[in-house]
């Protein structure tokens, strides 16, 4: 896998960079027709190999937002681009995890895996070589031939995010991938992810409604608010890693993160 | 054997109640066919009614080898067997493309649709006569019933599997690189898959039903034809006996249906009975 080096160069033409340049996505009211904004004048710039996690409570836009870099859905006004290429549609160079992980439930643990490299055509052997690689990686060695009924939760997102790596995507979109596990599975998952991210360097937008998770994970937070319908905030995690949630600075992180929402929401105490 | 290996002492209640079952389905069987043959022995004797219009079921296992022993028994069954089958498969084929087409294609959907729509609650049986005065009573009208008959349930069946393909599952093969036939052949078609075989179980039953009727109403062969046949000269143990050949080579090809859903449907867990231990 050739591996983007995100310190070597900077700018909006780097691999894996995403520029969102003043985004504004409504839907139509079902009776009226009226527009109801989703996100309003959003701007976003990542460089590639950065980690941004958007932060905010259901509702807020974040996922319409990763759903607008993805190319599921069409901004109204502004502009997204990624690697310096206008989004246009869905594409393997940008990879996205579910939090229901999605995977193809008749396929088996590596069939889900290597779905993309089948469908670009790849030999057997480059097929099997990414199977190999990324079962090692995420950590299924042994349940290659296993269906994803039979998986816990934990392991089902880690076949899906291994499957969105096996395309080598220079950007990862995460829609709250770990909101459906249980709190030990989603603490031991956020350390693979910063492993795998580590040894791959994508760009990763992360989606999350937990500070702790965004502080621990994220280059950046961007705050989202229900009210504004845009970034309220955007918080640089200056916290080198392993990051230890003991670490005070760490707690003010996460204090700041939520008086964003004490400031512009009522309903931030019961939510957070 | 638990006693041995723990000293917990292991309930046995699960183990009784599934043989007991077991036992009461076999018992079952057993008393109907003794209670009608005993009928059938007591009327024969007692003459309470015409014993020729209740045969026993030694009556209908004599006239089983009767047919056999005239030949027609085993080209009866394959008479019918091939027909059902060519029917059955050709309407699947047919309703399987269309439904495809309607499902992707809007404007195909909104001609096909109302026809459907007008076409579809007359019951099959009713074009019999058509079919017969324009292809004749030879196999080409049956053929042509059981597919039409098995036709609507499979499209019905195709088109809703199709629409209802989790749209998050279609998502994530466009983000994985998915053409548009990529995209059709590797996630849509597996994914509606078993509501397709639903629609195969139905069309079945009612292939087989229209194919019975269509060999009673105009035909020189085929089990159908052996109740009518049966009829004419009033052999009624031979009519029970093409009863019971229609069920049993109906069960046969349900079976085989059910063994091929079994194989390719490996990665469906159980449901209701494992819900609930």
């Amino acid at each position: 896998m050739s591996k983007p080096e995100p310190m070597s160069f900077s700018g909006p033409l780097t691999r894996g960079s995403v520029r969102v340049e003043g985004v504004a996505k409504f839907f139509p009211t079902p009776k009226t027709g009226e527009p109801q904004w989703v996100l309003r004048d959003v701007s976003l710039s990542l460089a590639g190999g950065e980690f941004v996690c958007l932060l905010g409570h259901s509702g807020c836009g974040k996922s319409t937002l990763l759903n607008l870099v993805a190319g599921y859905l069409k901004p109204d006004y502004g502009s997204i681009t990624v690697s310096g290429r206008p989004v246009v549609g869905p594409s393997a160079e940008r990879g996205v995890v579910f939090q229901d992980h999605a995977l193809f439930p008749w396929l088996s643990v590596e069939e889900n895996i290597v779905f993309g490299p089948r469908l670009q055509g790849k030999s057997t052997g480059e097929i099997r070589d990414v199977a190999e690689r990324l079962i090692r990686l995420v950590g299924l060695t042994g349940s290659e031939h296993m269906y994803p009924s039979s998986l816990s939760g934990g392991m089902k997102q880690r076949v899906g995010i291994a499957r969105a790596l096996a395309n080598e995507p220079d950007v990862l979109l995460m829609d709250e991938p770990f909101g459906a596990l249980d709190m030990l599975t989603r603490e031991s998952m956020q350390q693979e992810l910063l492993r795998i991210w580590n040894a791959l360097r994508p760009s990763i937008i992360f989606v999350t409604h937990s500070p702790s998770e965004a502080v621990v994970l994220a280059d950046r937070v961007a705050v989202l608010s229900t009210h504004t319908h845009t970034i309220e905030r955007l918080i640089e995690i200056d916290l080198p890693r392993p990051r230890s949630l003991r670490d005070p600075r760490f707690l003010d992180l996460v204090d700041e993160i939520e008086s964003v929402f004490l400031d512009k929401s009522l309903t931030a105490v019961g939510g957070l | 054997m638990a006693q041995a290996t723990s000293q917990l002492a292991v309930p046995r209640v699960a183990v009784l109640p599934v043989n007991f079952h077991v036992a009461v389905r076999w018992l079952s069987v057993i008393v109907f066919l003794g209670l009608w043959q005993a009928i059938a022995l007591v009327n024969g004797r007692v003459q309470y009614f015409n014993p020729v219009f209740l045969p026993g079921p030694s009556d209908v296992i004599g006239a089983t080898l009767d047919l056999n022993a005239q030949g027609i028994l085993f080209t009866s069954l394959w008479t019918s067997g091939v027909r059902l089958l060519s029917g059955f498969i050709l309407g699947a084929i047919f309703a399987v493309l269309l439904g495809f087409a309607m499902a992707r294609y809007p404007l195909i959907d909104s001609i096909v649709d109302p026809i459907l729509t007008m076409v579809g609650p007359i019951p099959p049986f009713a074009f019999l006569p058509m079919l017969i005065i324009w292809m004749g009573i030879s196999w080409p009208s049956k053929v042509a019933l059981v597919a039409y008959a098995c036709f609507l349930p499979i499209l019905a069946y195709t088109v809703d599997g199709v629409k209802h393909v989790d749209p998050l599952l279609i998502r994530s093969a466009l983000s994985l690189g998915a053409s548009d036939a990529q995209l059709f052949r590797l996630v849509v078609l597996p994914a509606a898959l078993p509501s397709i075989f639903v629609g195969l179980r139905v069309s079945l039953a009612l292939g087989f039903s229209a194919l019975v009727v269509a060999e009673m109403v105009g035909a020189s062969s085929g089990l159908g034809y052996l109740i009518m046949d049966a009829r004419t000269f009033f052999k009624v143990g031979q009519m029970f006996s093409a009863a019971a050949l229609i069920g049993a080579e109906y069960s046969l090809f349900a079976f085989i249906l059910g063994r091929i859903e079994h194989r390719l449907f490996r990665w469906r867990q159980k449901g209701l009975s494992q819900a609930v231990a």
